[in-house]
């Protein structure tokens, strides 16, 4: 098991190296200076000694390419993005810091709830196969998961929102309430988070559910399942421990992968209520052409995808004895 | 296969979607008003002369709606296209070479597949002149992995039968084994990648668009929401201004999906094939004891 | 000690099709197995002998079905039992030993986990018993009680088989049926496991279903055997009247095709032609098309089994000289 947990950290150590890479060699291999549209919203704002600091950090320097290379992993290494451009002079670093926490929680809670919820509505399609959950449940929410998140998103808090007025469609707490250990500002961040967190859920459903009842039709086929009948164990055992249970696995897997794709859902949906998340901060750094910002986050999401991912190979290795 | 995909209700359904939406896009911007002029006051709600209602500028929301189709579907369409070309390639190498290409390749689409798409998209995007050919390449450029991880393993499966092998001991050109025994076998495999990849595009492009990564001066289905966004829709209630794009966005997703459903059935038996024995809606139990009355 | 333990009469067993239309895959088949005896079922692959079985014990997955008849087990009509009497009467009455055990056993749990689920099943919960009950079962099949903890991958091929034995004996039911138990097996392997079956068998008393192909093994491990063709019962007799090669001329075949013995003066034969399809079957005799003794009506006239001596019947009227 350590070995496979090993290797597997080899590999996105490689991921995160080429990620690393792409962000380096992107710039420079567009068209024109990379250093000069990068800085262009820096002028007049910046005296030439700190652009050069600038220059300096992202390895945008007249030096050798292989030396730039090295110079900007060596600032990365030390958690160095640069400066921000919105958030003038606030240091990328520290910018998208703020915004960490809030996406880790709410696209964490909502990829875990959808997670969970459709694999047991797929398990339940599968189980009873043509049944009223089965003829019903796959159609609607293929069709819900049609839909982009974010216009979910903004359907939602129009309609929940601005008609209804039952949640509030902006932020991630009151703003009459001082952050804090305690009840009030706990109940406003679960009210805000709702709204985002419920669309996010909804359309990541669908998905889930129709993998794992596909599975689990193929694990309800299994010798295993048959004799474990044959033993006259209880329906309930079976269906939990024998099909689900190994149905589980596959989906697992896939649920790491899927990560990369719900996350980049999950930014555009606090675009919409304005979570002070890394979307927000997105959308913020493309307006505002900030892009060092930009890159800060994607180094940091893609990271934080890695690292999930590492998360969910160690569950993997727990919950199937084969990769032990 | 061609005859079961026209009798699979999924399919057909899919399809008369599809075609309906693509129909609307190819004639409907004939038929509709000037999507850019400003025609009205902003934010009408629907009504007789504007059937879907104005935009936060006067525009008509039902003519941007209409032409909007247009350009996002073809670059999703082109995108497509692209996808699974470069998927087929990278997944095809992979699977048919093996070894050390297998290994190469592999590692390469894995480390593709675990990147998080849009922030990647951003990052690239950003130093590109927005427009349909930036997304074109963006979307094409981070699209590829998940369609050559299905076909690497379509292939590996292919190349691994008998016909193959024969094929190869009796010294066939590599070239006319994937032409003659691998290609057909992977037909419909490229079909529903297509199809899936057309559905990421759309979704994906739409996406940067609402971003405001894309030409915010063109009518896409993207840039409609964009502006919808920009111009306060939630604030002041319009939801016109942001609905329409949306279902026709779900719309095209939900039939391909459906389509893509109906290949799957047609070509996988496993999962069409219906419990025959006993109610649907039962879990595995007995076998069941049918006496027939005549016999 | 001739008392019946299981009497089938008459039974059809056969797999429903997506139209609705039925595969009668076994076709009125009528037997009587004694206590403590073993009734070896013998046939080539595809003629019906395990879904005869499995239909019998109702434990046939989808789109299995049992069209007709009537099977009685130790006093229980097993035909017009309801899900949970069904459920509480399974391996405490017949239990199975299948074919493949590495995909009979559940992949993520342990040998421990199958032994208390299944006692879990029968209302026995407590830990002590399940550890006791399942160390004296892998002692009895000659495995170390440490494997009670291994998963089912950990153990070799032939290990595997020797605990799904152990688990077909725990509650030591009155039958247990041996599915091709040692097929996929070495040689000195199934020899080793086989000899350890007769003596659980002298000691315990159960009586056996045995399916297999392997005509020379029955000779030496069944009371009685049944040879099956093309879901129909040709012949079915004591072990010694196979002695001098059966009667029907099916059988005979199977007899032919035996490799012969070191130092037998003898040339293999096989039976021409190929397996009768299963889904259309020949007309009259289902054996005629390959039968080198076939005559005008043997193509038109389904045959009966008939006595020919006692205890010993076959269907096939020329041999029986009940030719009209």
């Amino acid at each position: 098991m350590t070995r496979y947990l090993l290797r597997r950290a080899g590999f996105y150590a490689l991921a995160a190296w080429v990620a690393l890479t792409l962000n380096f060699l992107v710039p420079r291999l567009m068209p024109g200076d990379p250093a000069s549209v990068m800085f262009a919203r820096f002028q007049g704002e910046l005296d030439p000694e700190a652009i050069d600091a600038l220059r300096e950090t992202f390895g945008l320097t007249d030096a050798p390419l292989w030396q730039q290379y090295f110079s900007y992993l060596a600032h990365v290494a030390q958690g160095d993005f640069g400066t921000s451009v919105v958030y003038f002079p606030a240091p990328v670093s520290e910018v998208i810091g703020s915004g960490l926490m809030w996406t880790v929680f709410l696209a964490g809670i909502a990829v875990v709830l959808a997670f969970v919820i459709g694999s047991t509505l797929g398990a339940l399609s599968a189980w009873w196969r043509g049944g009223f959950l089965d003829s019903l449940a796959p159609p609607i929410l293929s069709f819900i998961g049609a839909f982009p998140y974010f216009w979910l998103a903004m359907a939602a808090a129009w309609l929940f929102g601005f008609e209804l007025g039952w949640f509030p469609v902006r932020h991630a707490y009151g703003l009459d309430i001082e952050p804090g250990f305690h009840l009030a500002f706990f109940g406003s961040v679960l009210k805000h988070a709702f709204l985002p967190a419920l669309t996010m859920v909804v359309v990541a459903l669908g998905g889930w559910l129709l993998s794992m009842r596909n599975v689990m039709l193929g694990t309800l086929g299994e010798d295993f399942v048959n004799y474990a009948q044959a033993r006259g164990l209880s329906k309930r055992r079976i269906l939990v421990h024998y099909a689900a249970r190994n149905a589980l696995l596959p989906n697992v897997a896939g649920f790491g992968m899927a990560l990369g794709f719900v996350l980049s859902g999950a930014l555009l949906t606090e675009i919409v209520f304005s979570y002070p998340g890394q979307g927000y901060l997105l959308i913020q750094a493309v307006r505002g052409q900030d892009y060092p910002l930009m890159q800060g986050i994607f180094l940091t999401i893609t990271f934080a995808v890695l690292g999930a991912n590492w998360l969910v190979d160690l569950l993997t290795a727990l919950l199937d004895p084969r990769t032990r | 296969m061609i005859r079961g995909f026209l009798t699979n209700k999924k399919a057909l359904a899919g399809l008369v979607v599809v075609c309906a939406i693509a129909l609307t896009a190819l004639i409907g911007p004939f038929l509709v008003q000037d999507p850019t002029a400003f025609l009205a006051r902003p934010l009408l709600p629907p009504n007789w002369d504007h059937w879907l209602g104005t935009t936060g500028q006067g525009q008509d929301v039902l003519a941007q709606t209409v032409v909007g189709a247009r350009l996002t579907l073809t670059v999703a369409v082109a995108t497509g296209i692209a996808v699974v070309g470069l998927g087929a390639l990278a997944g095809g190498a992979a699977g048919y070479l093996g070894g050390r290409w297998d290994d190469g390749l592999s590692l390469l689409i894995n480390v593709f597949l675990v990147l998080p798409g849009l922030p990647l998209m951003v990052v690239i995007a950003a130093w590109l002149p927005p427009g349909p050919l930036t997304m074109f390449a963006v979307l094409s450029l981070t699209g590829w992995a998940w369609q050559a991880r299905v076909i690497r393993a379509q292939v590996l499966s292919i190349a691994k039968r008998d016909f193959v092998a024969a094929a190869r001991v009796t010294g066939e050109s590599s070239l006319r084994i994937v032409a003659v025994e691998i290609l057909p076998n992977l037909a419909s495999l490229l079909v529903s990648s297509f199809i899936g990849a057309t559905v990421y595009a759309i979704g994906a492009q739409v996406g940067l668009e609402f971003l405001g990564l894309g030409d915010v001066s063109a009518v896409t289905w993207g840039t409609n929401l964009y502006w919808a966004s920009n111009d306060a829709a939630l604030l002041t209630g319009s939801w016109w201004t942001f609905a329409p794009t949306g279902l026709g966005v779900a719309l095209v997703g939900f039939g391909l999906t459906l389509v893509n459903f109906g290949i799957d059935e047609v070509t996988n038996p496993r999962l069409t094939a219906q419990r025959a024995v006993g109610k649907p809606g039962q879990p595995p139990g007995p076998t069941p004891v049918l006496r027939s009355s005549n016999g | 000690m001739a008392e019946p333990l299981l009497v089938v009469q008459d039974l059809s067993v056969g797999y429903v099709q997506g139209d609705g239309s039925v595969i009668r895959a076994v076709e009125d088949i009528s037997f009587t197995l004694n206590r403590g005896e073993t009734l070896g079922l013998c046939g080539e692959s595809g003629c019906g002998k395990s879904t005869l079985v499995y239909g019998l014990l109702r434990t046939l997955a989808a789109p299995g079905a049992v069209l007709g008849g009537s099977v009685m087990l130790d006093g229980h009509d097993l035909l017009a039992m309801h899900d949970e009497g069904l459920r509480k009467l399974r391996w405490k009455t017949a239990s199975i030993v299948p074919q493949s055990a590495l995909n009979a056993l559940n992949p993520v749990l342990t040998i421990r986990a199958h032994v208390r689920d299944t006692l879990v099943a029968h209302g026995e919960f407590s830990r002590d018993v399940a550890e006791r009950r399942g160390a004296e079962l892998l002692r009895m099949v000659d495995i170390d009680p440490v494997h009670l903890a291994s998963y089912p991958h950990e153990l070799s091929g032939g290990m595997r088989q020797r605990v799904a034995l152990a688990l077909a004996l725990l509650f030591e039911p009155p039958l247990i049926v041996m599915d091709e138990p040692t097929t996929a097996l070495d040689v000195v392997v199934e020899r080793s496991i086989l000899r350890r079956v007769r003596e659980l068998q002298e000691r315990l008393g159960f009586a056996m279903l045995f399916i297999t192909h392997d005509l020379a093994l029955l000779m030496e491990l069944a009371t009685r055997i049944g040879v099956m063709y093309a879901g129909r019962m040709t012949e079915i007799a004591p072990v010694a009247a196979f002695r001098g090669g059966g009667m029907h001329p099916y059988t005979h075949g199977l007899f032919g095709a035996i490799p012969p013995a070191i130092g037998e003066d003898r040339i293999p034969t096989s039976i021409r032609g190929n397996a009768a399809n299963i889904a259309a079957p020949p007309s009259g005799c289902r054996f005629h098309p390959r039968c080198d003794h076939a005559i005008a009506s043997c193509s038109v006239d389904v045959p009966a089994l008939t006595r020919c001596a006692p205890n010993h019947t076959v269907a096939c009227p020329i041999v029986t000289g009940t030719d009209a």
